[in-house]
């Protein structure tokens, strides 16, 4: 129940969160905000239900605003949304690791959170760009609710996936760095090789080694590493398509996985077979279909300019 | 004689529906308002574009 608690405010409240930063600039503040409140949060976990919204508030800031700097760091580049995207799969692990164990992990988080937040403070500070942007295009719209549905229908098969060897640690942390290493290297490949390429090659290829994946751990994990190649790209091509609007462009994506999960936390689940099998391949052609149209409309944008 | 978690299992389930529709209710709220903030936006741009 906390856990979906924690994804609604975290995830859900990201578009509004975006929305007030694009408009007053607000991104710096909300990396310190996003770093504060989880530490503040961590030296009241007694509370329950309150140390939980500090942390989720603090997620969503750090979300946005992190996010945005990233991406402003290398503009028209999609590797640094997956740079900064990507190592959020091995924080989620590591807190569940860390929170079933048995010592408490609370001095030694904060230590880090700590250290990072005086890093950041004293260090980025120099590094951050101005906030340059594209216009926003006269198509903007339709760009817009592909890529959010695809990003739905991503985060659909993620929830929905049947792997039976993910209670395994080793196995689930090899499956979390395949996580990883996809979003993290999607956004680069991307602008190495093209974004069709990677974004809708990743997904086509991911889709039977998906299904492999079921039972077999190697195909699992690879499969998960090129369904992840297409997460950064996505998520360039919407704030591309939103002008100054990029921590709401942010938002909007993890809003849409928000719903995509809302399904399997209300306990909506597939057994294995071919029911399952047919989802995840009408879901796999659906999202390479809709990215494609994205991504031709994008390039159309790009020429116009 | 029912066992116990027959009878336990009836409010259980209330509450858990309750509560279900209480958070698809507050993420559909959230999507109406993110679909109001995109059309700002757009008439934003039109705007600017006049």
């Amino acid at each position: 129940m906390f856990f979906i608690i924690y994804n609604v405010i975290a995830f859900g409240l990201q578009p509004f969160f975006g929305y007030f930063a694009d408009q007053k600039n607000l991104y710096f503040v909300y990396i310190l905000l996003g770093l504060l409140l989880p530490l503040v949060a961590l030296q009241m976990i007694s509370l329950g239900v309150i140390a939980i919204i500090l942390a989720t508030l603090g997620n969503a800031m750090y979300h946005v605003g992190g996010g945005v700097l990233s991406i402003n760091l290398y503009p028209n580049k999609a590797a640094p949304a997956g740079f900064f995207v990507a190592p959020g799969a091995l924080g989620v692990l590591a807190g569940t690791v860390l929170a079933n164990g048995y010592s408490s992990p609370v001095l030694y988080i904060s230590l880090i959170v700590i250290v990072t937040l005086l890093a950041l403070f004293f260090i980025f500070k120099s590094h951050i760009n101005n906030h340059t942007y594209q216009p926003i295009p006269k198509n903007f719209i339709k760009i817009i609710y592909l890529i959010l549905i695809v990003v739905l229908i991503r985060g659909l098969i993620g929830t929905m996936l049947i792997l039976t060897w993910k209670s395994e640690i080793w196995l689930l942390l090899a499956l979390t760095l395949g996580v990883f290493a996809g979003k993290f290297f999607g956004g680069w490949l991307g602008d190495l090789f093209g974004y069709k390429l990677i974004g809708i090659g990743g997904l086509v290829i991911s889709f039977p080694l998906l299904i492999l994946g079921h039972q077999m751990p190697l195909f699992g994990i690879l499969g998960a590493f090129f369904f992840n190649l297409t997460m950064a790209i996505t998520l360039f091509i919407i704030i591309q398509n939103l002008g100054k609007y990029k921590g709401t462009a942010f938002g909007l994506t993890t809003l849409s996985l928000l719903i995509a999960y809302l399904p399997s936390a209300f306990g909506l689940k597939f057994e294995f077979g071919i029911f399952y099998e047919i989802f995840i391949f009408i879901s796999v052609v659906l999202g390479a279909y809709l990215l494609n149209l994205a991504l031709d409309s994008h390039r159309e944008n790009i020429k116009g300019v | 004689m029912y066992p116990i978690y027959d009878v336990a299992v009836g409010p259980i389930l209330i509450v858990l529906g309750i509560i279900v529709i209480i958070i698809t209710a507050v993420v559909i709220f959230l999507v109406v308002l993110s679909i109001k903030m995109i059309r700002k936006i757009k008439k934003e741009r039109e705007e600017c574009a006049a």
